[in-house]
């Protein structure tokens, strides 16, 4: 297990370099940078050159991607262009607020999904499994800004009552902050939990028509004993893997939703830095928005590895 | 139930070409329809919404950007079957032409996605070595970003428009696609008739496009009909962030963004429709790909009696 571990963790280098030349690369293609955005549009200088001078845009570009890694080793992740805050505060107290919504919603789906799919699984082609399935189907196909547009709005037409919106920060007013986060967080757990409870039921039913269950019955075990320790833990490991797999959409998902609910994380500020062409803190937006799938997909791995002996040693 | 499904009944090869493909295609709806009901419901909305885009004109009876003040928040009526928005332009006419950005995005991003994922999934499959190793980092970096965020960064590189939309989602989709490809194609090589082909002297290119692409194909088209309704989910969110299609064009996306919220307060109609709209042509989408998955991959045969 710790050859492996170390093995994968190993493997993070190459693609953390890929990433974050991705990361660079892709936004020099914008047409406009800010200097031209502060001569042209908001007429802030007179001189284009001098700007771009001074905020370091006219160096070759191989220099400023060398300038930008060498950054990291020393904390440093590049200031932004408008207001000269430091990337890597910014950073820290944003990146926290979209893994808390993303992990937040991804739990909640766990909560909801996994005893709905084993449900449909034990009473399959019962009429609840058809309404499972049928609701699975149903929800799947409702992108989660339409469901938000509905609940902020129907209420308030017709009952006069308008959904809290907002966002407060947790050492303030922890309950204030959970009862926010509650609403953005459920709506994007839907869509992970209709393609949870969708494996949760495949796997179940696999794992029930094996011969240990069988065996598991005949020695007279309870249903409860036969389902929980013998069925649902055999059917989770792949479930483990979908669930890591639902991580980039938990994060789109949280794009989307901090627009909507204004929550102020990293969704917000790729959208702002886009924007504003404001490249060091874009950068690092999308380097680690791509970490944080990154390490989930690492997790992921390892806890299959520790749930499943067989892929260690492949 | 389990009966074996035939999709293509082979015909006499007198019958010209045309007309055995129309059977085929006939054979296939009549299968869908007798074995996957909810597949065939999906096949009937995607060809609603296909005519509804090509003749869009002619059903729409007002211009998706016809406004009228005397009509601002008209109620759902028989003049306007949805009601009207804040500049009175008729709801049900912009859903209508709005089927049109649904269908080029869907399709068109598609189609350059499948191009991107053959193209490279054929070469770095068959060829291999360094560059496939290289590039598959690549990609592995590129599918590590979620792709509202990816797609954000692309869109802020061209313009927003149809087109450029098309073809970001199409570079988005094509190099996830071309992992898929990929392994298709490195299980196809190990197949015998590729080393018979090999063996009697066949050219790499003859290789690829006659005995390796036909073996790829039905995954191709597996996997188009996942990524059409991802695409067109996608736009619809970069056109709710502002990012996608741009204003006039009646992209149901747009039409739900923040900035229509206010009106949908005392128009609750203008929050409905083109979710409406867009969430059925996903339903759509999904159970007529889900069934024609499950019709093209062998693999699946068994499990015809699931949904």
């Amino acid at each position: 297990m710790r050859t492996y571990a170390i093995q994968r963790v190993l493997l993070l280098i190459p693609t953390l370099l890929v990433l974050s030349f991705i990361s660079f690369s892709l936004i020099r293609f914008i047409p406009g940078d800010a200097a031209w955005m502060m001569v042209d549009e908001l007429g802030y200088a007179n001189d284009i050159a001098a700007l771009q001078d001074r905020l370091g845009l006219n160096e070759p570009i191989p220099t400023q991607y060398v300038k930008w890694i060498g950054g990291f080793f020393r904390g440093d992740f590049g200031r932004s262009l408008w207001d000269g805050s430091s990337a890597s505060e910014e950073l820290f107290r944003r990146l926290p607020i979209t893994l808390e919504l993303a992990f937040f919603s991804l739990f909640l789906s766990a909560l909801v999904a996994i005893p709905i799919g084993v449900f449909s699984a034990v009473r399959q082609d019962t009429k609840g499994d058809y309404a499972v399935r049928s609701t699975v189907v149903l929800v799947d196909a409702v992108p989660h800004f339409w469901l938000a547009t509905l609940i902020l709005i129907l209420p308030a037409v017709y009952l006069g009552w308008a959904v809290p919106v907002g966002w407060h920060s947790l050492t303030e007013d922890p309950i204030r902050h959970f009862i926010l986060m509650l609403l953005p967080a459920a709506i994007i757990s839907v869509g992970s939990s209709a393609s949870l409870v969708r494996i949760t039921r495949t796997m179940m039913l696999e794992v029930l028509r094996q011969e240990y269950i069988r065996t598991a019955w005949s020695k007279g075990l309870s249903e409860r004993a036969v389902m929980y320790r013998h069925a649902l833990k055999n059917a989770l490991i792949p479930v483990v893997t979908v669930f890591g797999l639902r991580v980039p959409n938990a994060i789109n998902g949280s794009v989307v939703m901090e627009a909507v609910f204004g929550i102020p994380g990293l969704g917000r500020w790729t959208i702002d830095a886009i924007t504003f062409r404001d490249y060091p803190q874009l950068q690092v937006a999308l380097l680690f928005t791509a970490i944080t799938v990154l390490v989930a997909n690492l997790i992921v791995d390892l806890a299959y590895g520790w749930l499943d002996p067989r892929v260690r040693y492949k | 139930m389990a009966d074996e499904i035939v999709l293509r009944p082979t015909a006499p090869a007198s019958i010209p070409l045309p007309l055995r493909l129309v059977q085929g295609l006939w054979a296939f709806v009549v299968t869908m329809f007798r074995y996957k009901p909810l597949g065939f419901a999906g096949l009937v909305i995607v060809v609603v919404l296909i005519f509804t885009a090509i003749f869009a004109d002619v059903i729409a009876p007002y211009g998706y950007n016809d406004t009228d003040r005397h009509e601002q928040f008209a109620p759902p009526s028989f003049k306007h079957l949805m009601g009207a928005d804040h500049l009175g332009r008729d709801l049900f006419s912009r859903i209508v032409h709005g089927s049109r950005i649904s269908v080029s995005i869907g399709f068109g991003a598609v189609a350059v996605a499948m191009s991107i994922a053959v193209t490279v999934g054929l070469l770095t499959g068959y060829y291999g070595g360094w560059t496939d190793k290289i590039i598959q980092r690549i990609v592995d970096g590129w599918m590590t970003f979620p792709g509202i965020v990816l797609a954000l960064a692309m869109v802020a590189i061209a313009d927003p428009g149809v087109w450029q939309l098309i073809v970001i989602l199409g570079l988005l989709f094509g190099i996830r696609g071309s992992r898929v490809v990929r392994g298709q194609v490195l299980a196809v090589m190990a197949r015998p008739h590729m080393e018979v082909a090999r063996s009697v002297g066949v050219s790499d290119l003859r290789l690829m496009v006659v005995h390796m692409f036909p073996n790829v194909l039905p995954l191709v088209i597996i996997l188009a009909t996942i990524e059409i309704p991802l695409a067109i989910t996608i736009e619809a969110s970069l056109s709710f962030l502002g990012f996608g299609t741009p204003a006039p064009f009646p992209s149901w996306g747009r039409m739900l963004t923040w900035e229509a919220r206010q009106h949908m307060l005392s128009a609750p109609w203008l929050g409905i429709a083109p979710g409406v709209a867009l969430s059925l042509t996903i339903f759509g989408w999904n159970m007529f790909g889900d069934a024609l998955r499950d019709l093209l991959d062998p693999a699946m045969r068994g499990s015809l009696g699931e949904r």
